[in-house]
């Protein structure tokens, strides 16, 4: 018998007793399989009840044994049970409830973000069940998990926003988000009534608002290839008084951002904040390879100076865009225009900023050389900003002030797709398009 | 330091934050400084004893202070495989709250100064002295690191003959500790990294089956296995983690195994990312676009979120596991709990899984 893990469980008062019981009967399942696999006698232990797999023996498909556990902290809705009351704000400004739809027949509730590439990569099959099946009695509605505050820069490579109502409203309005689309961020109750493990992840109701269908929209992350439409056929069969073919299936995308996890992002900005910040003059010749990148990144080129007020003031966007993008083939390079004798304070105020990519300072005050190198849309004032492709193609320039979501948009449709199934190129592609017809 | 010789005059931070100075603890009859450290598999073994030490003398008249003494730069990746935690100040801190350890905890890791005094070459040893803050004893605590084994208490008997005003029997025995590591070291442990990462690099890509035969445990050891994406910022993200990890425990009983969910077509990617990362662990790609089939082949249970970290014991028993981001601290002490000990160092996973149990 496991003494250690069967004390700890024992002591354990905030879990309820059946799993208690079942965490000795766990126990004991090891002790003995342990001897059978002749182990050393000493007795393996959990490091911690909570976040460790101790609770329930399923194993489905395993004997006995521990088996991997469902997140114990924020337990998927079971089937079968009451849809969870919420009341919501939207991006509409106004709040959503659970009562609001009980003239439905079928009520599905798919959790979804802004900064997630899965989630991405489901919109539009997310808008074509909204679409199919408005009319036929079926609500749709999506609900963002995620605290703003919980989620990195680090996990923003896909995306020109995080996860707050501010940027929702923005992304809705650029995607055409009609279906209603509300804000959990702030208490994330109603994220962890539903035990939503993932964007996306999706919850269907029937008439009587008991959980019919929980999990992933289809069977394939790349939309050529689906076979099995699961959340449509759960539908299919509601709608047909049917009994749903498949009731949960497991559900894949980003992790929901708890706000009880949110350490992480300052742990992020501590480390970004220990990297170095270095300097380097710069010639004519040195910008021109620049704007012909010969790279298979894509370059965000920004020119400043310590006179230009706008300049400071976007920096820190800049910087935050080279965090977002730095995994991926993205480079930003930031040109100092200041003369050379101001080298440092131009330093000082990167090392304020923490401006840890490549910065550069122009090495002479013969702005003509310079225009020659970068092209003539640079008409030697600042900021402005170049978005430069493999190859040397300049897609985005912009003299003055930018709206930072515009240059990272232009980023996003540069660089290619990592994988087949994102799509994410083919997103911000779509996006820029609409805006210029719009323009 | 000879016996007879003066206490030295530290003055050194303690994980409360504060400085702690030999005048500090002037009004003690006797005055025990013990060299520990985070790191020392024999420090955590003798953790307890040094515990009841502090806890049974503090009223009668004795101060017990512990002084870290190891150049955390000099501590070698490869003496990290009994422990969770570096030995830098704020990880001793970590460590104290961890493992319950109320006496004044000191870092002297920079200078090292104390413990070239004293002239100490393992953690742990114990200086002991008298009210005039002359050094009585010094050496081991007992005379077994199996607590079970112990014959001869020597520090207590040392204290015992001090508090009764008697000569101490036996004023200096062999500390056989976790020999102390001193800056000097720092350039071997920086060639163990270097040596480390210029091992190659490789990823395989696995097919269902696979997948299945990993999740079954075939390795005969306990077995960590992580499930990561490039595109996933907190697989990324705590990835150098997980490879430290890797590197601290890889001489004990324990495989290690990444598992990216990306793409097959995506390799080239995933490789650039595991040799900047100097990823030398057992690395496998999903074989097959699908991952709902993937994830499955490897288990029906398996999260849909990545990242996800699991230990598996020998039999396959899913001893932790993480879904979302990895706690590392967590990871650690799991495996600590776990793995069986070794001949050197008996009683260390019984030590790990108490302080689990606590």
């Amino acid at each position: 018998m496991n003494s250690f893990g069967r004390k700890r469980y024992l002591r354990s008062a905030k879990w309820p007793l059946a799993l208690v019981c079942a965490a000795a009967m766990v126990a004991f399942a090891y002790a003995s399989s342990a001897q059978d696999a002749g182990q050393p006698a000493s007795q393996p232990a959990a490091a911690n009840p909570s976040s460790a797999a101790g609770g329930q023996a399923t194993g489905r498909g395993r004997g006995r044994g521990r088996g991997i556990q469902p997140d114990l902290e924020h337990p998927v809705l079971p089937i079968g049970s009451p849809a969870p009351d919420f009341s919501l704000e939207g991006i509409d400004g106004k709040i959503h409830t659970l009562g609001e739809y009980s003239n439905a027949k079928v009520l599905a509730v798919v959790f979804e973000s802004n900064h997630c590439p899965v989630s991405i990569a489901y919109e539009e099959r997310i808008r074509a069940i909204y679409q199919d099946y408005k009319d036929k009695g079926v609500q749709l509605i999506a609900i963002n998990p995620n605290n703003a505050g919980a989620v990195r820069l680090n996990e923003l490579g896909y995306t020109d926003s995080t996860d707050s109502m501010p940027e929702m409203k923005i992304r809705a309005a650029l995607r055409h988000i009609d279906w209603p689309y509300l804000y959990d961020g702030e208490t994330q109750t109603t994220a962890a009534k539903f035990g939503a493990v993932a964007t996306p992840h999706i919850f269907i109701f029937d008439q009587d608002r008991k959980l019919r269908y929980e999990g992933r929209i289809d069977d394939s992350t790349d939309i050529t290839k689906v076979k099995t439409q699961d959340a449509r056929n759960a539908i299919d069969a509601l709608l047909a008084g049917q009994p749903v073919p498949v009731a949960s299936t497991p559900a894949f995308g980003c992790s929901t951002k708890w706000l009880s996890k949110a350490t992480g992002v300052k742990e992020e900005m501590e480390a970004i904040m220990k990297e170095p910040v270095n300097l380097s003059a710069a010639s004519a010749d040195d910008l021109k390879k620049i704007r012909a990148n010969a790279s298979d990144k894509t370059v965000v080129v920004e020119f400043w100076s310590l006179k230009c007020k706008d300049c400071l003031d976007e920096f820190h966007d800049y910087e935050n865009t080279y965090r977002m993008y730095r995994r991926r083939k993205f480079d930003m390079i930031t040109v100092s225009t200041d003369s050379p004798g101001e080298q440092s304070k131009v330093l000082d105020f990167l090392h304020e900023q923490y401006a840890s990519g490549t910065n550069l300072q122009f090495d002479s005050a013969d702005t003509k050389a310079l225009q020659a190198a970068v092209g003539e849309k640079w008409k030697s004032s600042e900021p402005f900003v170049m978005v430069i492709g493999p190859n040397g193609n300049v897609v985005f320039q912009k003299a003055g002030k930018v709206n930072i979501l515009e240059v990272r948009r232009h980023v996003l449709a540069s660089i290619p797709n990592d994988g087949p199934w994102f799509g994410v190129q083919e997103y911000w592609t779509s996006v820029i398009k609409a805006e210029g017809n719009r323009n | 330091m000879a016996i007879g010789a003066s206490a030295p005059d530290f003055d050194l931070p303690g994980v409360d934050g504060k400085n702690h100075k030999l005048s500090d603890y002037a009004s003690a009859k006797i005055l025990a400084i013990v060299l520990e450290s985070d790191h020392s598999p024999a420090s955590q073994l003798y953790e307890g004893r040094i515990g009841k030490l502090y806890e049974s003398y503090k009223d009668k008249g004795v101060a017990l202070v512990a002084i870290s003494p190891d150049s955390p730069d000099a501590v070698a990746i490869d003496q990290m495989a009994y422990t969770d935690e570096g030995d830098g100040l704020e990880d001793m801190k970590d460590a104290a709250e961890y493992r319950h350890i109320d006496w004044p905890y000191l870092y002297d890791g920079d200078k090292q100064t104390a413990a070239k005094v004293l002239g100490a070459t393992t953690t742990p040893e114990i200086f002991i002295f008298d009210q005039a803050r002359n050094l009585q004893y010094r050496g081991r605590i007992d005379d077994n690191i199996d607590e079970s084994l112990v014959k001869s208490r020597d520090a207590q008997s040392a204290i015992d003959a001090l508090l009764a005003g008697q000569p101490v029997a036996v004023a200096t025995t062999e500390a056989n500790g976790t020999p102390i590591n001193w800056a000097s070291g720092k350039a071997n442990a920086q060639a163990k990294i270097a040596k480390i990462e210029t091992e190659p690099i490789s990823v395989s890509l696995a097919s269902k089956d696979e997948l299945g035969k990993i999740r079954s445990n075939p390795t005969g050891k306990y077995l960590v296995v992580n499930f990561w994406a490039t595109w996933c910022g907190p697989c990324v993200g705590e990835f150098p983690d997980l490879q430290e990890t890797y590197r601290m425990f890889r001489n004990r009983d324990l495989t290690f195994i990444t598992i990216s969910e990306n793409d097959p077509t995506e390799k080239a990617g995933v490789m650039d990312f595991l040799r900047k990362e100097h990823a030398s662990s057992e690395n496998y790609l999903f074989s097959d676009s699908n991952v709902y089939t993937m994830q499955a082949a490897f288990d029906p249970e398996m999260p849909g979120a990545v990242p996800v970290t699991f230990l598996f014991a020998p039999n396959g028993d899913v001893l932790y596991q993480q879904v979302g981001d990895l706690d590392t601290m967590k990871l650690r002490r799991a495996i600590l709990a776990n793995l069986p000990d070794t001949k050197e160092y008996p009683g260390e996973q019984k030590y790990w899984s108490s302080l689990a149990g606590n």
